[in-house]
């Protein structure tokens, strides 16, 4: 009886994995450990037309499921059943062919093909002598996009010459373009604006109604009640628990599962005392004929908040030296920064974070104790040979100040999740002796968790007396952690707001100028924020 | 005009038609036998057969993930040897390099060609089973097959040169049509078809898709091991049609032909804008970076420049005209 | 019975120490290649054969290529340990054999360098072609075929390479003395067929009234012949080679090129061999033995082609 109760359920589920575990796997998805586990015994189901969405930490396991669900690895041990029945050996072409389609994190366009050409790439219109058939091409890619409200995208343009948002609205184009059957969505909105947010949710709306189940991985806990029908929720690797969303008692209690201890308050803030003004920029010329001045004192940090695209980054790498400017000063504790060096920068005690972690800020390849040496070396070395043991000291101290979760120093990087990458980016830093610190989206696609700690330890920082300048998409974020706000428009400072006059709806209203109306409202800045 | 000026600049290969103007002007100065009709003809001659390996170099680099084929040169060497004992009688290849007055026959030429061609591919073949199921790096891969071929190739050769083919085989190299040089056609030819593959079918864009973002056209459902098998047998093709041209041109064929030729090709296909790192680039810019290398080669030629001069003088001419191309990149990106 | 180990312990000296000096002198003909380099082939089987016609045991190691420079050191480290007396040798390069070389004279064995040399001087001799003199040949033979007048082009090896630089001096310096005879142009054709040809098209057209081409090697000539005959100068343009192959021979047979300069491999592996084991017999002292031998050159003709084939290469 109970086993006819399961095969039909089975039979009712799209999909279904049943006790399914991964060991530790390598790039082509081979098993390099089967006792370090991924995955651990997790059971998981999908059903017709439904969002099902995915929560966990990042390293909880969510990637390494929906991989296994694409056919992009194979399990050890348990089974997959696509439509009712169980597949041996799934692979990419398996999945594909039933209709499996991904719009992955990672962003897996070809910049050098057009915008058409990616969305039907492998799939391309063949019209006379075997040639492409340009013109059907790009009329079916028009389609897709404007399906998304994406018409300002031009379908001939090169991927490379598009900026990050519209990358990743190709990106769904191409998976919707497949007609999926099954569309899994890994953290689709956070390079989205809200305008394009509202889009998408109204396209995932509309192909629930249409019968496509859809697998949402988020970090955004609000876009759970928005558009989700049943959670399931990962930690370590196992399956901690499903349930339908109009059953969800209360956030605090999905993050508990999520990070399995009492939720603590995730903006920690220590009362640091302010001090000197350690950063001073005057009339710095940011492009677009704005004239940028603000300040930064020690013991401060101070939020740089705006819409992508609004000249925070633009800002923050001519400031450091990565970027020429034409006119303007930066003075370092009184004493001006030459221009366009960033060696310089980092000498009068300036760091930087980047944005583009995989790019900018780590060396994927090498150890945790390498990585973290790259800044401070220099300062240790004796006629360019740096001690071995000095800088292993020095990385380990670090690594423990910083609770970088790890099996050793000597880790490779890239094996580490994101929060712990950047907690070591953080401490390459801190180990150079580095007093102002920008940080340039310092919680992006991390998770709760992790986020909580990058927090924590800015307070700490802070009140050991270094300066903070956090340029930040998540308003929360900025309004939770900063002791004054510069807000940024059309690459120029449109509003300077300090203490109680901090809050979402003031930085909303002067980063989009009030002229900006979005979908939900100049003030319904909901879906980027994170609770 | 301004506006026509700009649009030149937005061609891809604008920098490079720059440079071999620009070159040309200088040495016109300097020199009366640049600029007439003969030599102009000579120089795109000369630049018939690394044009033609620079085509099949291209499709490899356009891999990506470090594509390259060091083994050209000597695939060139071997498949002309091939070529050459086809047509000459093994005891007579061993005994005399002179093989003049051989027999004009139709069948044995074109046998010999297809040995030629069969023998290319089947190197090129070995190179993509070993990079696309063997996994071995292409640098690696090629580099095996750029030793082993020339060895073969001086193996069953005895080292002998031999000077003398049929005529209508030389014909490819040295002859013409309607005043249009036989080399030169069968250059542009070639890449004019290898360029509406590369932008006007699926395998074009697969190709670009591979170099770009390899697990993208894994999961674009493109065959990838399918792709580099493929893309290494065509490229070696190419490079033995070049030992074709190579031969016929100089009516010989040497056991050493071809020694050195990848680095022209990769030289040209470079100069001619292709990434090393895949996923960018074209095959009529590698036919003007082989134009716009055997220029450079002519201009030294008819200066006397001494040998001394002439390495680094080219190293500096590589650089600029990367240099160049990437300047005319930024513009045609920006705004 | 101590007195008895005693006895057999110099009967067995005795006995062996005999034995030795009935033992043949072993040597060793270590070359870059034999596939596809004849010249070398050449030089190895001319030093074996001539070994043993003199008495000697005597056996070829390759080297395997043109760039195995670390398997050529382990032959010469190894037969020093098999115990030759003799290592004649065409080192790969100047520089990476000196170590062996050193062993070699620590252990007491023999090295003569053939064709080309090697730093220091832990090496009894070298013997080769005088490149200088060989090609001093051909701009004296220039001048009588010109008249002492008229406009010549050399084609140089390889840049860099010692061997093109003394080629291309030996004719050069001396084709001008005592002449009005003017060099147009020196190009490399990078000891390559097809570079000479596109060298020798492209400064024919600024100087389609050379009358004289010196090619530095037979490797290139073929280009040059082909060059010539497509600018419609075939017969008029006289071309000089160099190196007295095979191939150059047949073109001085058939008309196609004036003349060729002959090295002589077979002698250069006969004289190495020779000097090595006479001074291993105690005929020469080594102090005795020059420091280079040349082992001359030929002016090879149309008139005396038909002699000169059995010694190509």
């Amino acid at each position: 009886m109970t086993a006819t109760a399961t095969a039909a359920t089975a039979a009712a589920d799209i999909i279904s994995l049943r006790g399914v575990s991964k060991g530790l796997y390598d790039l082509n998805g081979k098993t390099l450990n089967k006792h370090i586990r991924v995955l651990d015994d997790v059971d998981f189901s999908l059903r017709p037309g439904e969002v099902h969405v995915l929560l966990g930490e990042n390293g909880a396991g969510k990637s390494s499921l929906v991989k296994m669900i694409c056919g992009a690895i194979g399990p050890d041990a348990g089974t997959i059943c696509i439509d009712g029945r169980e597949v041996a050996n799934n692979d990419p072409h398996t999945a594909l062919s039933f209709g499996v389609a991904i719009v992955s994190q990672e962003f897996s366009l070809c910049p050098n093909l057009s915008v058409a050409e990616n969305v039907f790439l492998g799939r391309e219109p063949v019209g006379k002598a075997g040639f492409v058939d340009v013109a059907a091409l790009r009329a079916a890619a028009r389609v897709q996009l404007d399906r998304l409200g994406a018409a300002n995208i031009n379908v001939a343009a090169k991927v490379r010459s598009l900026a990050v948002a519209d990358q990743q609205l190709v990106e769904i184009a191409k998976a919707l373009s497949l007609d999926p059957r099954v569309l899994i969505l890994d953290e689709p909105t956070s390079t989205l604006t809200d305008n394009q947010v509202a889009n998408l949710f109204r396209v995932v709306r509309r192909l629930r109604e249409e019968g496509v189940s859809m697998i949402y991985i988020t970090h955004k806990l609000k876009e759970i009640f928005e558009i989700g029908d049943r959670v399931t929720v990962l930690r370590d690797g196992r399956s901690i628990r499903t349930v339908a969303v109009e059953e969800i008692d209360s956030v605090d209690g999905m993050i508990q599962l999520m990070i399995g201890s009492k939720l603590e308050n995730l903006f920690h803030k220590e009362k640091a005392s302010i001090g000197p003004v350690a950063l001073d920029v005057r009339d710095l010329d940011n492009g677009k004929g704005q004239k940028v001045s603000i300040t930064l004192r020690q013991g401060e940090i101070v939020g740089l908040a705006g819409i992508v695209g609004a000249g925070r980054t633009e800002l923050a790498r001519k400031i450091f030296g990565i970027d020429p400017y034409g006119s303007g000063e930066v003075r370092v504790f009184g004493t001006p920064l030459p221009k366009g060096s960033p060696k310089r920068a980092i000498q009068a005690g300036i760091g930087f974070i980047p944005e583009d972690r995989k790019r900018q800020g780590i060396v994927p390849l090498l150890s945790i104790a390498e990585n973290m040496n790259h800044v401070s070396m220099r300062k240790m070395s004796r006629r360019g040979f740096v001690s071995k043991r000095s800088r292993r000291l020095l990385a380990t101290e670090y690594v423990d100040k910083l609770r970088v979760a790890a099996a050793s120093i000597d880790q490779e990087i890239r094996y580490l999740s994101g929060g712990n990458q950047q907690k070591v980016i953080l401490g390459k830093w801190l180990s150079a002796g580095t007093r102002i610190i920008i940080l340039d989206e310092p919680t992006r696609g991390i998770d709760v968790s992790a986020k909580s700690a990058i927090y924590r330890l800015m307070g700490e920082l802070a009140a050991g007396g270094a300066a903070i300048l956090m340029i930040s998409s998540e308003l929360q974020e900025i309004v939770g952690m900063s002791d004054r706000v510069y807000v940024m428009r059309n690459f120029g400072i449109s509003a300077t707001l300090e203490g109680e006059a901090i809050s979402g709806e003031a930085i909303l209203n002067s980063a989009m100028g009030g002229d900006e109306i979005t979908d939900n409202g100049p003030l319904g800045g909901s879906s980027t924020t994170t609770v | 005009m301004p506006i026509t000026l700009r649009r030149l600049t937005m061609i891809k290969e604008a920098g490079i038609i720059g440079w071999i103007v620009v070159v040309g002007l200088l040495v016109s100065l300097l020199t009366p036998a640049f600029l007439t009709p003969a030599n102009l003809l000579n120089i795109i001659i000369q630049s018939s057969v690394v044009g033609i390996m620079a085509i099949g170099m291209t499709l490899v680099i356009l891999t990506g993930e470090g594509g390259i084929d060091l083994s050209a040169g000597s695939i060139l060497g071997i498949s002309s040897v091939a070529m050459a004992m086809a047509i000459i009688p093994v005891e007579l290849y061993r005994e005399t390099a002179l093989t003049l007055n051989l027999p004009n026959d139709m069948g044995t030429i074109v046998t010999a060609v297809a040995i030629c061609l069969v023998t290319g591919a089947l190197c090129g073949l070995v190179n993509g089973v070993l990079i696309a199921f063997v996994k071995l790096p292409p640098f690696i891969a090629t580099l095996a097959m750029m030793s082993a071929a020339r060895g073969i190739a001086a193996y069953i050769s005895a080292g002998i040169p031999t000077y003398g083919l049929p005529s209508r085989l030389v014909w490819v190299g040295q002859g013409d049509i309607l005043g249009f040089p036989v080399p030169v056609l069968l250059m542009l030819v070639l890449a004019a078809v290898v360029h509406l593959v590369l932008t006007r079918t699926t395998f074009g864009i697969a190709l670009f898709a591979l170099g770009g973002n390899r697990e993208t056209a894994r999961f674009s459902g493109i065959n990838v091991k399918a792709m580099l098998l493929v893309v290494y047998t065509l490229a070696a093709l190419f490079f033995a049609i070049a030992g074709i041209i190579m031969s016929a041109r100089g009516n010989q064929v040497h056991p050493d032909a071809g020694l050195g030729y990848e680095l022209y090709a990769i030289g040209a296909t470079v100069i001619g804008g292709t990434s090393m790192l895949g996923g960018r680039g074209g095959v009529l810019g590698a036919i003007l970076g082989a134009v716009f290398m055997a220029e450079v080669q002519n201009a030294i030629n008819l200066l006397n420049i001494p040998v001394a001069y002439m390495k680094p003088i080219l190293g500096l001419l590589i650089i600029l005209a990367v240099l160049l191309d990437q300047w005319q990149k930024k513009r045609s990106i920006g705004d | 019975m101590r007195r008895f180990m005693t006895l057999l312990a110099v009967a067995l000296i005795a006995i062996v120490a005999t034995l030795h000096a009935a033992e043949k002198p072993k040597v060793a003909v270590v070359v870059k290649t034999l596939t596809g380099d004849i010249f070398q082939l050449k030089l190895a089987e001319a030093a074996r054969d001539h070994a043993i016609s003199l008495g000697a045991e005597a056996e070829i190691y390759q080297a395997g290529g043109h760039t195995a420079v670390q398997k050529m050191v382990q032959i010469i480290e190894d037969v020093i340990v098999k115990g030759v007396d003799i290592i004649v040798i065409s080192p790969l390069d100047a520089k990476s054999v000196v170590p062996a070389f050193q062993l070699a004279k620590e252990e007491g064995v023999l090295v003569v360098c053939m064709d080309q040399s090697a730093d220091g001087d832990d090496f009894l001799t070298y013997v080769a072609t005088d490149n200088y003199a060989a090609a001093t040949l051909a701009a004296d033979y220039a001048k009588e075929i010109l008249g002492g007048k008229g406009k010549v082009m050399i084609i140089e090896g390889a840049p860099g390479s010692s061997t093109a630089i003394a080629r291309r001096d030996g004719f050069g310096h001396n084709v001008v003395k005592d002449s009005s005879i003017v060099i147009a142009a020196s190009q490399s054709g990078y000891w390559q067929n097809d570079k000479a040809m596109e060298a020798t098209q492209n400064v024919l057209q600024a100087n389609p009234d050379v009358d004289l081409i010196f090619c530095s090697s037979d490797v290139m000539v073929g280009g040059v012949v082909e060059a010539v005959k497509l600018a419609g100068k075939e017969g008029q343009m006289k071309i000089i080679s160099f190196d007295g192959s095979g191939f150059g021979m047949n073109l001085v047979k058939d008309g196609r090129i004036t003349a060729d300069i002959g090295q002589f491999p077979i002698k250069i592996g006969q004289i190495a061999v020779e000097t090595a084991l006479d001074v291993l017999s105690g005929k020469v002292k080594a102090e005795d033995v020059p420091r280079f031998i040349d082992s001359g050159n030929k002016l090879i003709t149309k008139d005396n082609v038909e002699e000169s084939l059995p010694d190509a290469f």
